[in-house]
């Protein structure tokens, strides 16, 4: 508990200092809305294009897949946020020795390591995914309770938590390889979770997707625990994968960090 | 002459260094593909059609538009900024090159290297499934315009990166703005989607711009038969917009030249 309250009063010192670097370059942040907003603009006159040529995916009209599609921004802000940086700059501190500091303080050296840059210029963009989730429920009636959110928001941090572990997996393989960019996984296959899982119609695909490379639930548990069409026995299992995750990582973890040999002097 | 090409080799020497990270940056980007697999088949299991695509047709259209991902594209505009903000431009300017010219030859070098390597990896897949194969019709002819709208459009978007480089001069930082351009060009250029998904209007729009001939034209140009007035259609738009982003591109470099102040060694 007490390492607990450790891990979060530093990571709510590293908050503020980033906070602080986002208000030098307000420029740029503004830049960076703009450009994220151009993505966002192109996912949804992508799916306003495909729903012009087909009529359902997987039984799930447009405005469930932008529904759909804005929650899982929701996510993708969040790693933006608070994982992405962290990733790009994990290698540089393993080539460079810088990654002992870490191994030096009294604290969790996979959390201090992974979770210390912020980019808050992603935490600003949060308002384009509320704003795709507007956009989609004044098109069509969904039954959005109080409730609803608030499994949502319980489900959507627990898909934050496995992205994150999920990504730091990616990241362990740095310790062996120096130069490799195993990190990009998530970028280049987040995609597919922004998809009704039904899409995963076969047995295997069906315990990879919801299992081992848990897509099938990041997006669609809090989506449908928002439009109140919820299996909450998926709920049970995202959260067991989640605790999974977290405890698979921090053992391989402790494993590469073990035969970690520094490259500094 | 002999300089430039001696810097093209060198920077496409100098990727194989690299290669550990490029390698699985790009098993990364062929590991979204497949996971975008399983979207497209379910909707093509639903529906026969999307458009004038069919499975196959459209996995080919992603499987190439990965290799015309590897042109010219915001590493310039990174360079640029780099070399004013670092004052890196003073020793460049004392050489006896054309840093433009300089820079157009080392980053040409690691296109050469990324395309060639993306070539292996996406093109095994449309070797080995016959079906896919089938997309691409091939002849000299076509080949001939094929090489042209590679080149002018590579020219293009070599000279279009270089005028942003050039407000690096003015600005704290270009990251913002790359980041704009970067999702802006995915939608112009077709690389988030095929084109002619779109309604016809803004088909017709998005031909008059020069972003659609660096891929969704020439890919098209790969898989379809074209006519001849289309190509010098293209061929003429691109060099339109050669000269437009040439004078602009000159105009602002000399400008910012002259406000360019460099500390240091």
């Amino acid at each position: 508990m007490k390492n607990l309250i450790k891990i979060f009063k530093i990571e709510f010192i590293l908050l503020k200092l980033n906070f602080e670097t986002v208000l030098e370059y307000r420029f740029n942040a503004i830049f960076s809305f703009f450009g994220s907003l151009f993505y966002n603009f192109g996912a949804i006159l992508f799916l306003s294009f495909l729903f012009n040529k087909i009529n359902l995916i997987s039984g799930w009209d447009k405005w469930d897949l932008i529904l759909l599609y804005g929650v899982g921004q929701m996510l993708g802000y969040l790693y933006l946020f608070a994982t992405h940086s962290n990733n790009q700059n994990f290698s540089s501190y393993v080539r460079n020795g810088d990654f002992d500091i870490f191994l030096t303080k009294p604290v969790n050296s996979l959390i201090y390591s992974t979770l210390r840059l912020f980019a808050y210029e992603h935490l600003i963009g949060l308002i384009q995914p509320l704003a795709i989730i507007f956009y989609a429920v004044s098109n069509k009636f969904y039954p959005i309770t109080i409730f609803g959110i608030f499994i949502s928001i319980i489900s959507m941090l627990t898909s934050f938590i496995i992205v994150h572990f999920l990504n730091v997996l990616t990241l362990i393989p740095t310790f062996k390889s120096i130069e490799n960019e195993y990190w990009r996984f998530f970028v280049e296959t987040d995609n597919l979770a922004s998809y009704p899982y039904e899409i995963f119609d076969n047995k295997f695909i069906k315990f990879i997707f919801f299992t081992i490379i848990p897509y099938a639930l990041l997006v669609n548990i809090p989506f449908r625990a928002l439009i109140g069409r919820l299996d909450y026995h998926l709920l049970l299992l995202q959260i067991i994968v989640c605790i999974g995750f977290v405890v698979t990582t921090n053992f391989l973890w402790n494993l590469a960090v073990k035969n970690y040999e520094s490259a500094s002097s | 002459m002999k300089k430039y090409l001696q810097t093209l080799k060198q920077s496409f020497l100098n990727y194989f260094e690299y290669r550990g990270s490029i390698l699985s940056s790009m098993l990364m980007g062929f590991l979204g593909l497949v996971f975008s697999y399983f979207i497209w088949r379910k909707i093509f299991l639903e529906n026969e059609t999307v458009g004038v695509y069919n499975l196959n047709s459209l996995i080919t259209y992603y499987l190439l538009a990965r290799i015309f991902a590897g042109f010219f594209n915001e590493r310039v505009t990174r360079h640029y900024e780099k070399w004013i903000k670092e004052g890196d431009l003073s020793n460049i300017l004392l050489k006896p090159v054309n840093p433009n010219i300089y820079l157009f030859s080392k980053e040409l070098g690691s296109r050469i290297f990324v395309t060639c390597l993306t070539m292996i990896i996406f093109l095994i897949p449309v070797i080995l499934i016959r079906d896919l194969r089938l997309n691409i019709i091939l002849n000299l002819s076509k080949l001939l315009w094929l090489l042209a709208f590679i080149v002018l459009s590579n020219i293009f978007l070599f000279l279009f990166y270089w005028s942003l480089g050039c407000l690096a001069f003015w600005m704290t930082t270009t990251a913002g703005l790359r980041n704009v351009t970067l999702n802006l060009l995915r939608i112009l250029r077709g690389s988030f989607f095929p084109l002619d998904l779109a309604p016809v209007m803004l088909q017709k729009i998005f031909s008059f711009l020069p972003f659609q001939y660096a891929l969704f034209y020439p890919l098209k140009l790969l898989t379809e038969n074209k006519t001849l007035p289309e190509n010098l259609k293209g061929i003429y738009i691109l060099l339109v917009f050669i000269l437009t982003f040439y004078t602009l591109s000159l105009f602002l470099w000399r400008k910012g030249l002259k406000t360019y102040e460099s500390i240091g060694n």
